[in-house]
């Protein structure tokens, strides 16, 4: 356990009649990148709430650095930095005030969050808009709040779900390496996207899921083995979709020309 | 925030916050012996009151303000009424009992009708529930913020009443405990519905909180409204007899608690006045004390579940009623297409559900129980009549602001990016659906139910109340600054309303005198019938001439979300 960030046992997770999640079994190591992807309504989402503790019911087991979220959901949150898909933030506050504010969350003294606010916003081209709302932000700078947020009080085991969502190209390329940084400083990073190539180049392992299942997981070249070569988006689409999205394109075309 | 201080919050020298975070401080020990992590409950609650000072986008008026001065003035006044019993009537219990049960229940009707909402607004949860904040702590900071805004009803209530009472009253009793006694008033009516709402997080649990709180909350506000006035005819008087000389019950109904501990105060020392006081400082404490504990656990989790009302099958297209009226009433198809998503969205959208639901049901309930009380004593029903369909109205101006708002305001670039002739045609179309769906079907039932009580001999005066509680509802929604619905960000300073609700009953008693004069005589009834359905048609057809509020055109939205 000592080598594990992550540790997910028969994980099942149902609402009403519909399963979400349907015995996810999976190991992540701690200083590695996990690459946690599948199409759209395959229980993303879900598992990361339930890493975070988001989500206290669920079946089976799962260990979060050494912990069960359903018990030591705070003691999770205290060691987890988590990214969400959406950027929902407390917009009547400025940037500098949120900031302040998730600080004070973990018990952090609040010159260390200036001091490491500063040199995030600044290396995030912000550093002007510390003191505005952040309901005048853009979708981009709000993603870098809250990154910038998330990664505040140095957390082991960091949690993305679509973190390049909206940023400029310069910025996606920080963050890229960032990512990798981190996972060279010995933090974990559980990382959620829709955007095959950076999860080909980034990730140490991919997981693929699809319908609540895992149906592969490995490094890119394993992947690649199993699935005779080609890029992830291909092997992607191989084990989650009946293919032909090609015709299926064509067919849309000509769904516009009914009358 | 100050040019050259991006750190320093421009409120932080402010009066209100200072005071709050001071009072706060002083609590700290009992609130950590509680178990509410104190750093994280100052903090929390420090961003609360920021958030709730500030307008929701930046150069908006100052609603928050203006919602508590209109409070402040209104139950100041209800205090002063209140306070008159202490001058015009030797019974001095009459005047204590009085004051307190009225303060009791305006403090329940505002938790019920408006606040509760705000201890279960799942709006924050998404950016706290990744950081570590304990569930019970995040309780404690709703509490708080809903007992400052009980706080304020209180203090402006005991000035009123106070400020009469001390001249025939003894002086320092009045001055000193009776204000105490509303304090431990307004954290009995917060405790009672906070453990309620705890106690439903343990048995229902999280999945099923939101649903069945709002239930509650619909519940609870059909209790206050209509079967406090339909319980005295159906349970015998020798039962309420029975039950006031009852001591438990003496003891442990709060109104009878608190003129207990006053005449305590003015010198009455027995066992009874002794236990009043041990219960009067223990059921508050209890109460909250039992919620801490209960929602210690799923609280945050809780709050992030569905408030889906009814599980339907999935539909294909709609095809119902609703698309039939909208195809009939509307007259382009942007006013249609306005009129199908709005009402489409305040059926499902949490703040809007919360806000006006238990508000149109309970005073439903209070049309019922006051025909129920009414009919046997007047002969003249006008003023039931009047008052139970205009009640309906005075919910309108809330759900319509309520319905301008939206978890998700960014998706007014739908609207943005269509080629919309006239975003005024999208207003018409959707203050139509509105009118038709919420209050047509509100007033058709209210109608119904005066029939019952009536008879058809009074249909036509029936009618008359009915057009002139949709008269009034026409004018709220044209002289209401409105914009395309669900394109603002949704406001959640729950205060706006309260002020708002609590004006608009002033409105009632104009109604009932129109209504009270026009069903004198029968020519004049039917003049005044016919002369409603004239204007109603003059009135609607004045919707299509409805404009889009300047402050709430889309690329001002946009201009300062």
């Amino acid at each position: 356990m000592g080598d594990r960030a992550l540790e997910l046992v028969g994980l099942r997770k149902s609402y009403g009649a519909r399963t979400v999640l349907d015995g996810i079994d999976l190991v992540v190591e701690r200083g590695t990148i996990l690459g946690y992807i599948g199409p759209n309504g395959a229980g993303k989402s879900t598992t990361v709430k339930i890493l975070c503790g988001l989500l206290p019911v669920y079946g089976g087991e799962v260990r979060v650095l050494g912990l069960d979220p359903r018990t030591d959901a705070l003691a999770v949150k205290r060691k987890l930095g988590y990214v969400p898909e959406n950027a929902i933030l407390f917009e009547q506050l400025t940037v500098a005030e949120f900031l302040l504010l998730i600080g004070r969350l973990h018990a952090l003294d609040d010159g260390l969050v200036k001091r490491r606010s500063e040199r995030f916003l600044e290396l995030f081209e912000l550093t002007e808009r510390l003191g505005v709302r952040i309901a005048t932000l853009s979708k981009g700078m709000r993603q870098k709040v809250l990154l910038t947020s998330a990664l505040l009080h140095d957390p082991e085991l960091v949690v993305l779900d679509e973190p390049l969502s909206g940023l400029d190209v310069n910025a996606t390329i920080l963050v890229k390496e960032l990512i990798r940084a981190l996972a060279q400083s010995g933090k974990t990073v559980f990382y959620c996207s829709h955007v095959m190539d950076v999860v080909e180049r980034v990730c140490d392992r991919i997981a693929i899921l699809d319908g609540g299942k895992l149906v592969a997981l490995g490094t890119f070249e394993e992947l690649q083995q199993a699935q005779g070569g080609g890029s992830l988006e291909r092997i992607f689409a191989q084990l989650t979709s009946e293919g032909g999205q090609a015709e299926k394109a064509q067919a849309l075309i000509e769904a516009l020309r009914t009358t | 925030m100050r040019p050259g201080h991006p750190w320093r919050t421009k409120e932080e020298g402010q009066l209100f916050l200072g005071t709050v975070l001071c009072l706060v401080g002083c609590f700290e020990r009992p609130l950590r012996a509680l178990g509410v992590d104190f750093p994280v409950f100052r903090e929390l609650l420090r961003a609360r009151v920021l958030m709730d000072l500030r307008p929701t986008t930046e150069g908006a008026s100052g609603w928050g303000v203006s919602g508590i001065v209109i409070t402040v003035l209104f139950t100041w006044l209800t205090g002063m009424g209140t306070g008159v019993l202490a001058l015009a009537q030797d019974d001095r219990q009459l005047w204590l009992v009085g004051s307190q049960s009225a303060l009791f229940f305006l403090l329940l009707f505002i938790l019920v009708q408006a606040l509760a909402g705000m201890l279960v607004d799942p709006s924050d949860v998404r950016v706290l529930a990744p950081h570590p904040v304990p569930d019970r702590t995040l309780f404690a900071v709703r509490l708080a913020q809903v007992f400052a805004y009980l706080f304020v009803i209180a203090v402006s209530f005991t000035a009123g009443n106070v400020m009469l009472a001390v001249f025939r009253q003894p002086v320092l009793p009045t001055l000193l405990v009776f204000p105490l006694l509303s304090l431990a008033c307004a954290l009995t009516a917060l405790g009672g519905v906070a453990l309620l709402l705890a106690v439903l997080l343990r048995v229902a649990g999280p999945s099923y909180f939101q649903r069945i709180t709002l239930w509650a909350q619909i519940g609870t506000a059909v209790v206050l409204m209509g079967a406090f006035q339909v319980a005295p005819r159906l349970v015998p008087p020798h039962v309420w007899e029975s039950l006031a000389a009852n001591e438990t019950v003496r003891a442990l109904w709060p109104p009878l608690q608190f003129a207990r501990v006053y005449e305590l105060a003015c010198g009455s020392v027995d066992r009874a006045h002794g236990i009043a006081l041990a219960c009067a400082l223990a059921l508050p404490a209890l109460s909250l004390y039992g919620t801490l504990q209960l929602a210690s656990r799923t609280y945050i989790a809780g709050l992030d579940g569905s408030l889906e009302l009814v599980r339907r099958k999935p539909r294909t297209w709609p095809r119902g009623p609703v698309a039939r009226l909208a195809a009939a009433l509307t007259r382009s198809r942007e006013q249609r297409a306005g009129f199908e998503y709005a009402v489409a969205l305040s059926l499902r959208e949490a703040h809007v559900l919360r806000a006006t639901l238990p508000q149109f049901v309970s005073f439903q309930a209070m049309s019922i129980g006051i025909g129920a009380s009414m009919r046997r004593h007047l002969e003249d029903p006008s003023l039931y009549l009047s008052v139970s369909s205009g009640m309906v109205a005075l919910v309108l101006p809330n759900l319509l602001e309520m319905c301008q708002g939206s978890p998700t305001p960014e998706a007014r670039w739908l609207f943005q990016a269509s080629p919309l002739e006239s975003e005024a045609e999208l207003v018409r179309g959707s203050t139509k659906g509105l009118l038709v769906v919420w209050f047509g079907a509100s007033v058709l039932v209210v109608a119904a139910v005066q029939l019952g009580f009536v008879g058809p001999g009074g249909i036509l005066r029936i009618l008359l109340a009915a057009e002139l509680s949709t008269l009034m509802a026409l004018a709220y929604a044209r002289v209401w600054s409105l914009g395309v619905p669900f394109t603002q960000p949704a406001k959640r300073n729950a205060m706006d309303n309260v002020g708002l609700l609590l004006t608009m009953f002033l409105a009632l008693g104009a109604l009932g005198l129109v209504h009270m004069a026009l069903s004198q005589y029968l020519p004049l009834l039917v003049a005044g019938v016919v002369a409603g359905a004239l204007a109603l048609r003059w009135q609607w057809r004045a919707l299509d001439r409805m404009q889009v509020s300047k402050s709430r055109r889309l690329d001002t939205a946009q201009a300062k979300g």
